[in-house]
């Protein structure tokens, strides 16, 4: 075997490392293996002069390996790789030991710590001299790029998509895009009125050139890599011809079925005909004929009242379903979120007690073009003059969701504000926390105070019916006293959940949810916008719940990333990756059902495996599964795994 | 035959004599044999919790401990006994301290601890390994529509119960079974205050008229019950609380078990019915 000259770097990471390691010690039996011509160890590795020391100790010293000893490789191998490269080294000629997640960050006794973290230098140091040059591979991308779901957040990154000149396809699966923001009539904490600040910008998607706006439709199939996806989407018919609709709605007023179909858009609370304008300010302002209810559609037998009400003769029942086909170098998910169903905890009486409602209900009846025109209303038309809103329904909670679903402490606040303006109500919150964390949220909190709102510190336990009222019950945690407050009407502010279909979506797009349910972004605080999947971004709440500024926020982060691969003009793929030796592999396709990225596809010539290299992201299940040894992982091949494994042993 | 080991609890064996006839009288019928814990003691119930979380511990502990691991699952029929059971278990498994606590304290008596039988419900035993469709099939005489309301109690259900926790189904659903018309009642699960009705009886009294009021209000003729001290509390304390709050009409409060052996054609007093304080013949007159 030839000499190596290795070069090995402890990093203390300020205490993180070295409080609990002995990084000087480390550093000092490391310095009396072979091979290892130079051992340092130094307070910030990761900084210029870190980075400078072990540049100039390659150039000077003539290193051809190097092990870091540090953080986790996901935080800063690629800042080493490119250190080695500066000195003219290639970047995978670096292995890493993880001394902080591994071994500082999970123990207190430091003589332990410091035995483990020699181990695992030896191991790498080991491993290094395996280590072989890899150039990395860049491939072309398509300029194009898909928007899934359009809420607020999908419109956001559409627009500065198509803004900055490219073109992008909008899938949306309703008949109109706008998402939940579009139901509301005022937003926290300004007030401003949603239609006003949302519609311009729907109208804009209906009219940007470069945005082709696909509604009622849904993805179904997506392949290749970032770059160079192709996805395949599938549209239902409306049964409409949009270029002669008017959206004058003379069809929906001529329906057999006007006024018996709960409507979805008004949370059930009125009801529509089966020909229906989903609501006044819609994009597309078309109208749209319900499959599901449709006389015609369903029963074969109508008068077919909305065909002659039609003037523009825009209604054509031999729609099919079209599939499309886009080629995209993005995908950027915006696929919001689902309201947790009130009836699933059945204390509270929802779908029991009529006046008991959910908080897009109450958003509807508060719009000035809702069921109720506006008003604030109990079952048999009276006004309330007393209204409870109970917090943290289906979230916080060991029984259905553990987590804050972060908006509705703000949004019970913005309904009591509302309450109050619009028909003077008392108001009781039952709140566990007041959770108003955001740019003008406390102020907006403190100004609902004074106007004499009941703040309840304690979570509203139940609400029952007592002669004929609606009582809630609740310990009052500041009083420290059990309390039942008689209300006309009870708002459940209920959790923000992850779409019924989102493990589908996962599927279809390849990518992960986190224990939530929710989209898993790459790193949580650094990398909340990518997902595990290179070139498919997440915005708005199908990765968390959040509010609007937030959705927004991340609607144009999303947007950021995919402009970014579209001005590279190429992307670097990581060059890690497996490949199968066709004269071992014996086409018994194991490895395609275990590869969670789709990249192995079955040679129908050859019969053989073969894996794309685009694709395939390097994470070795195929290899560890291939009965036949064919597959190989390069940077993770046997030799190297098993000299790391003795190096850690020795 | 299927075998199971049986832990009675105090009340069963003192205030709640009816409820432990009604038991071995159905499981009799049912062909299911019970084989009583050996020398097994008071679970400890709510009370000593509030005064040493270990010895809390100990006292359920050495029940489980007295249990064969291997001799069937232990079927509980009081809702106090079968949530301490099950919390010890759990505190067990969860807590260190705990844990170690009580195998410290074991140690020096040799009980051990390992290999404890899993702890179910009475009722939960007869709806899962039983089933309705055995049930109906063992009914004589129906229940003809007589009117109950089915009050679960809270420790049934929670925190470790085997029921939905606000809304609990399997007491509705086995009362159906025999004939019963169940009522819609929005406090099954809730507490009857407990022991509290000693300590503390302005709120439990409270707290019992709530359910008590709601189950008249239905137009409840009987109260169904699968816990000695919710029975206890509902039926003894009723004529008082009737007057504090100047109620009419009693409401007898009667076990699930009784109501499954009249079905089954068993006679009242092999089911201890007399021994209710609110009389259930006028209630139980429809059936003769
Ligand atoms: C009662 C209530 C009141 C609120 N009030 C406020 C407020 O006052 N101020 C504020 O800042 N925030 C408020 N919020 C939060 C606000 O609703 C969200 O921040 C915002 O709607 C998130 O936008 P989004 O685009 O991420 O998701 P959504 O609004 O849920 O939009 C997602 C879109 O994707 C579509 N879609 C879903 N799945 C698919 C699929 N598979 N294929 C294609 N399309 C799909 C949906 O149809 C929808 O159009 C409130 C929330 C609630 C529940
Ligand atoms: S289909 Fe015809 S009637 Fe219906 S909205 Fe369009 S133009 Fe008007
Ligand atoms: S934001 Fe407030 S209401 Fe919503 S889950 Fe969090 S604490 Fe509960």
């Amino acid at each position: 075997m030839s000499d190596h000259k290795i070069g090995v770097y402890v990093c203390h990471c300020g205490s993180n490392i070295n409080g609990v390691v002995n990084c000087a010690k480390v550093t000092e039996e490391i310095g009396k293996l072979g091979e290892v011509v130079v051992a340092k160890d130094y307070k910030y590795m990761c900084s210029d002069p870190g980075q400078e020391m072990i540049k100039n100790d390659i150039r000077e010293k003539g290193l051809d390996r190097v092990v870091v000893a540090a953080c986790s490789p996901r935080m800063h191998e690629p800042t080493f790789r490119r250190a080695l490269e500066g000195a003219g080294l290639n970047g995978y000629l670096l292995e890493m030991a993880n001394i902080r997640e591994h071994v500082s960050w999970v123990t207190k006794d430091k003589e332990e710590a410091t035995k483990k973290a020699l181990s695992l230098v030896k191991g790498a140091v080991k491993r290094v001299k395996l280590h072989e040059p890899i150039e990395e591979r860049e491939v072309p991308v398509t300029n194009t790029t898909l928007v899934l779901g359009g809420g607020i957040s999908g419109i956001q990154a559409a627009l500065q998509v198509a803004e900055a000149g490219h073109k992008v396809y909008l899938i949306e699966q309703k008949q109109y895009i706008g998402g939940n923001m579009a139901k509301f009539d005022k937003t926290f904490p300004t007030l401003d009125c949603a239609a006003c600040i949302l519609t311009p910008k729907m109208v804009d998607v209906g009219q940007s050139p470069n945005i082709e706006l696909y509604t009622s439709s849904e993805v179904i199939k997506v392949d290749g890599y970032v770059g160079n996806f192709t996805v395949t989407v599938r549209e239902k018919p409306r049964y409409i011809n949009h270029d002669k609709c008017t959206g004058c709605g003379d069809c929906a007023s001529a329906c057999i079925m006007k006024n018996r179909i709960p409507h979805e858009f008004d949370e059930g609370l009125s009801k529509r005909s089966a020909a229906y304008i989903p609501f006044p300010q819609a994009v597309p302002l078309k109208a749209v004929i319900d499959d599901e209810n449709c006389l015609l559609l369903t029963r074969k037998k109508c008068t077919l009242a909305c065909v002659k009400a039609c003037g523009a003769k825009a209604i054509n029942f031999n729609q099919h379903e079209t599939i499309h086909e886009f080629k995209v170098g993005s995908i950027i998910l915006a696929t919001g979120f689902d309201l947790f169903d009130a009836k699933r905890s059945p204390q509270y009486g929802y779908g029991k007690y009529p006046n008991v409602i959910n908080g897009l209900q109450f958003e509807r009846m508060t719009n000035a073009s809702g069921p109720t025109s506006g008003h604030i209303t109990l079952a048999d038309g009276t006004e309330p003059k007393s209204v409870a809103v109970i917090h943290c329904v289906g979230s916080r909670d060991e029984n259905y969701n553990k987590y804050c679903s972060r908006v509705c402490c703000m949004s019970s606040v913005k309904f009591a504000h509302l309450v109050k303006d619009h028909c003077d109500a008392e108001v009781y919150e039952f709140y566990i926390d007041m959770r108003t964390f955001g740019k003008g949220y406390e102020e907006f909190y403190n100004r609902v105070q004074e106007e004499g709102v009941h703040f309840i510190r304690g979570k509203g336990a139940e609400v029952a019916q007592k002669d004929g009222r609606l009582v809630v019950k609740a310990e009052d945690t500041l009083l420290g006293q059990y309390r039942e407050i008689p209300v006309d009407m009870v708002i459940l502010n209920t959790a923000l959940e992850p779409r019924v279909d989102a493990e589908k979506v996962a599927q279809t797009l390849g990518i992960s949810r986190s224990g939530d349910g929710f989209f898993m972004e790459s790193h949580i605080k650094l990398d909340p916008v990518t997902t595990t999947t290179d070139g498919i971004y997440l915005a708005g709440c199908c990765q968390s719940p959040k509010d609007i500024p937030d959705s927004v926020a991340q609607g144009s982060a999303a947007a950021a990333q995919s402009l970014a691969i579209i001005a590279t003009g190429k992307v670097k793929i990581s060059p890690i990756s497996a490949s199968i030796d066709s004269e071992q592999c014996a086409g018994c396709q194991i490895c395609i059902g275990l590869c969670t990225y789709r990249a192995i596809k079955l040679n129908e010539e050859t019969l053989r495996a073969e894996i794309n290299e685009a694709v395939c992201k390097g994470c070795g299940t195929c290899a560890a599964g291939c009965p036949s040894g064919a597959i190989k992982v390069s940077h993770f091949n046997d030799d190297q795994l098993l000299a790391q494994i003795e190096g850690v042993l020795a | 035959m299927i075998a199971y080991q049986y832990y009675p609890g105090c009340s069963l064996h003192a205030s709640a004599r009816d409820y432990d006839e009604s038991v071995k009288g159905v499981l009799g019928c049912l062909e299911i044999k019970l084989e009583e814990v050996p020398d097994w003691n008071c679970c400890g119930a709510t009370i000593t919790p509030s005064l040493n979380q270990l010895q809390a511990q100990i006292l359920p502990a050495r029940n489980l401990a007295l249990a064969a691991e291997n001799k069937g699952d232990l079927i509980v029929p009081c809702n106090a006994c079968y949530m301490s059971l099950k919390k010890v278990q759990h505190n067990m498994v969860k807590y260190k301290e705990i844990r170690e606590g009580v195998i410290d304290i074991f140690s020096q008596t040799g009980l051990s601890l390992t290999g404890m039988p899993k702890v179910r419900h009475l009722l939960e035993m007869i709806m899962e390994d039983i089933g309705l469709a055995k049930v109906k099939e063992m009914v004589t005489k129906t229940l003809k529509d007589i009117k109950i309301v089915s009050y679960s109690g809270c420790q049934l259900v929670r925190p470790l119960g085997f029921d939905d926790p606000e809304d609990p189904q399997a007491l509705d659903q086995l009362m159906e079974a025999l004939g019963a018309k169940v009522l819609p009642f929005s406090q099954k699960s809730h507490c009857c205050g407990s022991s509290l009705i000693t300590t503390q009886p302005e709120l439990a009294f409270k707290m019992v008229d709530s359910i008590l009021e709601e189950a008249r209000k239905v137009g409840a003729e009987m109260v169904v019950v699968t816990c000695p001290m919710c029975q206890l509390n509902l039926d003894a304390y009723q004529g008082q609380i009737n007057n504090k709050f100047n109620r009419t009409g009693e409401l007898p409060i009667i076990y699930f078990t009784q109501l499954m052996g009249l079905a089954m054609g068993m006679s009242k007093s092999q089911l201890g019915i007399q021994r209710g304080i609110v009389s259930s013949n006028k209630a139980l007159e429809k059936i003769g």
